[in-house]
């Protein structure tokens, strides 16, 4: 199922956009999982809930790995490993989020997962293509 | 004369809003629908339908909770 741009992502790309502003989007994005039940466009960055345990950590996306042809965001494979104990909370879907080490972390794009929610018991995985189509 | 001490305990703040639970369709429109989990604060059932639609799926926020898995094609949808 397709992910969609919260309303918080489309103020970001605006602000750097139109305003040239990057104080929120600082190199690099964030790949996560989160555990929110119901993400309307409203989602914000402060608003998620992510898995804890298990060695539940977020995943670098770096901004040079990404491959764009004809308007199509590419990104290679990107695998969370729940390890000891598994991850608590159950996983509804994924998030990009602006790493932002200066200004504010910002949602860019969230992705419910429609066969989910699932359960990261240990040694559960939960592989991410990420992919974005601007249409 | 010994007086009487008396505590008295109060709850504050509003009365809890009984729990709603809330589940997404697995495909568009095959009627089947999945149980996501309990409906918090931070959740927003009725945004989350509408970007949902957009997928063609639907969603139902249901005051009971009905079980791991349902399938009720003439539910009432968010």
């Amino acid at each position: 199922m397709a992910g969609f741009i919260p309303d918080e992502g489309e103020q970001l790309r605006a602000n750097v956009l139109a305003k040239r502003t990057h104080v929120d989007r600082d190199a690099d994005f964030d790949l996560g999982l989160f555990t929110n039940v119901a993400p309307g466009e409203t989602i914000t960055h402060a608003a998620l809930t992510e898995p804890t345990g298990g060695g539940y950590a977020r995943i670098t996306l770096t901004d040079a790995s990404w491959s764009v042809v004809a308007g199509v965001h590419s990104y290679a494979l990107q695998t969370f490993t729940a390890g000891a104990g598994g991850y608590t909370g159950s996983v509804q879907g994924y998030f990009i989020a602006t790493k932002s080490a200066g200004g504010t972390k910002r949602l860019v794009y969230i992705e419910v997962d429609a066969s989910g929610p699932y359960t990261m018991n240990e040694n559960a995985t939960y592989k991410i293509t990420p992919n974005n189509t601007e249409t | 004369m010994k007086g009487l001490k008396a505590t008295f305990l109060r709850l504050i703040g509003a009365a809890p809003e009984p729990a709603q639970f809330i589940y997404l369709e697995e495909l568009p429109h095959v009627g089947r629908f999945k149980y996501r989990g309990k409906v918090e604060k931070r959740d927003d059932p009725a945004g989350f339908a509408r970007m949902m639609a957009k997928h063609g799926l639907r969603v139902i926020v249901a005051d009971t909770f009905r079980g791991l898995e349902i399938t009720d094609a003439n539910a009432k949808v968010g």
